[in-house]
């Protein structure tokens, strides 16, 4: 034995001197040392080593080096074993320990769990909300390859819309192009079914490739002919139901505005909320396609392109079209572009479209406030762990003495976090139900946002769950897991103290995100307020608008007179155009110059008692008036004249679409279109006939009821069977602004969140501190400190943290909403320094309330109690 | 008192034999030597775990050593109840070749 030992002691001393090596594979000795480390076996990787050594005199060292290894791997299987057992057991200990002190500390549990549900409940309504938009109009099959023939007019405007007629030529000459589709759209129409009225919205014209670019469940008839041939209709699942009951629609005849029977020939399901095509009836476009027969009629154009189409060759090709078969003409477009369809609602606001447009800017800000409100709950959890985990500062102590390594202590307190926000995920989705409703009746919307049925989602805020869990336990885990053993049970504090500190930063950021919401909440609030009150140079309130679904009836000058008969009416007008909705460019030039000098400006075909019934301002001259029998006058507002140059615009000869007229006024500027746009030069011109609205200004809101229903009675005995509605003009201008006023709200309602979470966590902050702090205030009282002196003192303390937040957060508030309003906004007011000043009174001052409370229950106490504590 | 089986007998009597020089490696080495056969790793060191659990072998840590690349060994020495458990198995070993009588020594002798 001695004889063999020292044989290879020999032969390895040889082997040293040659310089080989006789150390096993580093890599595979470590990793030998790691897992054999933690269990008790340390001698085994010497007696490998000797192993190896072994191998090396008789064999190579790769076989050496392949034996070792091969000797770690077979370790493999008993390793996990050994983990798993260990982790197990490890487990249950540290659930026990987890579950037991949730338990004890119900309130902070509470709050906790609580604040991390409300922030995910929250963050997964900003999610779905988001995901509606980012879903829509992305549903029919190959969405991607469905475009709008867009085009830029001479004065480089760009629209989703192209010339009519060019819709038979656009196969012929651009074969990528696989279907094309005209879609025109109509108002409100009337139809009579079987001797009923019926007033439909959404009518729509089109060819018969529409319903294979937009798929679209047929229910009955032939799809692929359904919208072959004139007056034909196809109606949608809604309005077969409303109109036919059960019976079967194919083949029915329906009269159609008393000009045309159309004959039912399909059925499809409706689209859903999500999509920017709809219709209730679709007529077929060859029904009128000889009335549109002209290269100056527009209307959106869809088309979907083959397969593996070139968009780029295929507005080549277009631009080739554009010269060889459109006509001159002032419309012509100067270039053609195709339009992506699943983009139309991001479009700039310049691009001009039907489909309903979002603001990208919402969603931004209501992502990026739900995000700031899931940091601060999750900031407001670090603190309140931090201070939580001080009273388990010796559990910690005795698992390290125990020989747990500092990393289980971090897994085991990151683990308790993750399992709170585990609780709290289904919770929040509980919540989220219950928000839901909420959300949508805020926001005025109607759309899906079940979250059940969509697993990705799901799984995406289960993960966000996870990761706040993680993320605001890793602080806490990472300080208490450093506290030392011997230190713990001396009873030092020093290590207490430095978390002190660092939960002192926690506050300052959770406060300081709290006061930038807060500052971004009123300060939207403040800009939207500004939009509504915006001078647009018109009077809106106590004016009805009076719909009456009807393109030039002559009747509607005898209704008007009559209505203006009715007591209580003020004034009325018909118009052709609804206030803040679209407008109707067309060029003005003075009668006798070039056509060059002409000026664009917004027209609006004006009724006589437009000017007085809307209380335009006139600035000269005066509006229009009956008694000039005049049929050719015209009011412009200051900023035409100036463009016009027109140094004397009383009596000037204005030509407008070729016809002359005579400017009778100057008006001040007035707001006609969407406020987000600026106000344009603008002229108003008598025409008589192409009505569809009637103004009526009422002189006291309360007799608005009766009104309604004395203009129905007049109307049904003007027209009978035709329907008539009312709107206020005031709610018509505030629809327009629904989504931003409602933005609005909802950024109040998160802000408030927010400040209440900062407050709970400061609550928690302070009960812990003043806890700490009961030797030093028993101690003061004895010296003769007032209970007021200490109050005092405490809350002095904290509000000093809550004043640096504020010194933190205004900075960065005020870039943010400058920023913001500038991006978001034309017409914009700056950012005030109240502001600033109320959000920094708001935090003060519910802090100092929050505070004060706790302080003075430390104060008023006997200090004997506090100093025989221990 | 457990009957050892032929892998702990053995283990246990080399470990007896080596006396201060019992560790892993010269366990394995003795017992290669003596029975002339190629003995796993594990059939040693599973055999010392199990004895060592029973009570039969102590170990102790020794000084770490440059040699084993700063590791030091695992000796072991054999307990009072080792060597009981030895010498009971080898009474019993004893028994039953007696009763199987003279002819049956002889022929495993030719």
């Amino acid at each position: 034995m001695r004889r063999s030992n020292s044989k290879a002691e020999g032969t390895r001393e040889k082997r040293k001197r040659r310089g080989i090596r006789r150390t096993p594979p580093v890599a595979a000795r470590r990793l030998l040392e790691t897992f054999l480390d933690r269990t008790g076996r340390e001698h085994l990787p010497g007696d490998f080593e000797e192993f190896y050594n072994e191998r090396l005199v008789t064999g190579n060292r790769l076989r050496a080096d392949l034996w070792y290894w091969g000797q770690l791997l077979r370790t493999i299987p008993w390793l996990i074993g050994n983990i798993i057992y260990w982790r197990t057991t490890m487990f249950w200990n540290y659930m026990k320990t987890a579950l037991r002190n949730l338990a004890r500390q119900k309130i902070f549990t509470t709050v906790n769990i609580l604040g991390l549900a409300v922030g995910l409940s929250i963050f997964i309504l900003a999610m779905l909300y988001v995901n509606f938009y980012l879903s829509y109009d992305k549903f029919h099959e190959d969405s991607g390859r469905i475009y709008c023939l867009s085009s830029i007019d001479r004065e480089s405007s760009e629209h989703t819309n192209a010339p009519m007629p060019i819709i038979a030529v656009l196969k012929e000459e651009v074969p990528e192009i696989e279907n094309a589709s005209i879609f025109l759209q109509t108002g409100k129409r009337n139809v009579t079914v079987d001797g009923k009225h019926f007033t439909e919205e959404e009518v729509r014209y089109a060819d018969s490739d529409f319903l294979k670019i937009f798929s679209s469940k047929t229910i009955a008839g032939e799809k692929e002919t359904m919208l072959d041939g004139p007056n034909k209709v196809v109606l949608s699942r809604s309005t077969a139901v409303k109109w036919f009951g059960d019976q079967n629609p194919i083949g029915k005849t329906v009269n159609y505005e008393s000009i045309r029977d159309l004959v039912v020939t399909g059925v499809t399901e409706d689209y859903p909320v999500n999509s920017s095509v709809k219709y209730k009836l679709l007529i077929s476009f060859d029904t009128i396609r000889n009335d549109y027969d002209n290269w100056e009629y527009y209307s959106p154009v869809f088309i979907r392109l083959a397969p593996n189409a070139d968009r780029g060759a295929v507005e080549t090709k277009l631009a080739v079209l554009l010269e060889s078969r459109v006509p001159e003409s002032d419309e012509k477009p100067v270039r053609f572009f195709l339009y992506p369809f699943t983009k139309l609602i991001y479009r700039p606001a310049s691009l001009s479209s039907f489909c309903t447009r979002t603001e990208p800017i919402q969603q931004m800000m209501i992502v990026l406030t739900a995000i700031l409100l899931l940091v601060v709950v999750c900031l407001n959890f670090a603190s309140l762990s931090t201070a939580r985990y001080l009273t388990r500062a010796k559990e910690v102590g005795l698992r390290k003495v125990l020989g747990a390594h500092r990393g289980q202590l971090v897994s085991q307190f990151l683990g308790e976090s993750v399992l709170m926000a585990l609780v709290a995920f289904p919770l929040s989705l509980f919540m989220y139900r219950l928000l839901v409703p909420m959300f949508l009746q805020l926001m005025g919307l109607k759309i899906d946002m079940g979250i059940m049925n969509k697993p990705l989602l799901l799984l995406a805020c289960f993960g966000t769950a996870v990761t706040a869990g993680l993320l605001a336990g890793s602080y806490p885990a990472f300080f208490v897991s450093a506290f030392q053993p011997a230190t713990v049970f001396k009873g030092d504090l020093r290590s207490f103290l430095k978390g002190t500190r660092m939960r002192k930063i926690l506050i300052v950021a959770q406060f300081s995100l709290t006061i930038v919401l807060m500052i971004f909440s009123m300060v939207f609030g403040r800009q939207s307020n500004h939009l509504l009150k915006t001078n647009l140079g018109l009077d809106r309130s106590d004016v009805m608008v009076v719909n009456v679904h009807a393109y030039g009836m002559s009747k509607l000058e005898i209704f008007r007179d009559e209505v203006i008969g009715l007591p209580g009416v003020a004034g009325a007008a018909n118009s052709t155009y609804l206030p803040f909705d679209l407008s109707n460019a067309a060029d003005i030039r003075i009668e006798g110059r070039s056509a060059e000098s002409a000026v664009r400006v917004n027209s609006y075909p004006a009724d006589y008692g437009m000017v007085e019934t809307l209380d335009m301002k006139v600035l000269q001259g005066r509006g229009f008036s009956r008694e000039f029998q005049a049929k050719d006058e015209c009011v412009i507002t200051r900023s035409a004249a100036v463009s016009l140059k027109l140094e004397d615009p009383i009596g000037q000869r204005i030509i407008l679409r070729e016809q002359p007229h005579t400017v009778v006024g100057i008006l001040e500027e007035f707001h006609f279109e969407h406020v987000f746009y600026k106000m344009q030069p603008a002229i108003l011109s008598l025409e008589d006939s192409s009505f569809v609205y009637m103004f009526v200004e009422v002189e006291s809101a309360d007799r608005i009821p009766e009104l309604k229903k004395q203009i129905t009675a007049k109307w049904a005995s003007i027209a009978p069977g035709m329907t008539i509605e009312f709107d206020m003009l005031e709610d018509l201008f505030v629809e327009r602004f629904r989504d931003t006023v409602k933005g609005q709200d909802l950024l109040r309602v998160f802000s408030g969140i927010s400040v209440l979470f900062s407050l709970l966590g400061l609550i928690g902050l302070a009960s812990y501190t003043i806890e700490r702090q009961r030797k030093e205030i028993a101690v003061r009282k004895i010296l003769g400190a007032s209970v007021n002196g200490i109050v005092r003192t405490i809350t002095l303390r904290f509000l000093a943290l809550v004043a640096i937040s504020n010194a933190i957060a205004w900075p960065v508030a005020w870039y943010a909403s400058r920023w913001f309003t500038n991006f978001a906004w034309v017409s914009r007011i700056g950012v005030g320094f109240d502001v600033f000043l109320y959000a920094g009174l708001v935090s003060v001052f519910s802090a100092a309330v929050a505070v004060i409370f706790q302080a003075r229950k430390a104060a008023v106490k006997n200090p004997v109690e506090s100093l025989r504590y221990e | 008192m457990r009957i050892l089986s032929r892998s702990e007998e053995l283990v246990l009597l080399a470990v007896w034999r080596l006396h201060d020089e019992a560790y892993g490696v010269a366990i394995r080495k003795l017992i290669i030597e003596q029975t002339g056969k190629d003995w796993s790793i594990g059939a040693i060191y599973v055999p010392l775990d199990r004895l060592v659990r029973w009570g039969y072998l102590r170990d102790h840590q020794g000084e770490p050593t440059a040699e084993r690349g700063g590791r030091g060994k695992r000796f072991y020495r054999v307990t009072k109840q080792g060597l009981g458990a030895l010498r009971h198995i080898k009474e019993i070993h004893e028994t039953i070749w007696a009763s199987l009588g003279e002819g049956a020594a002889l022929e495993k002798r030719s």
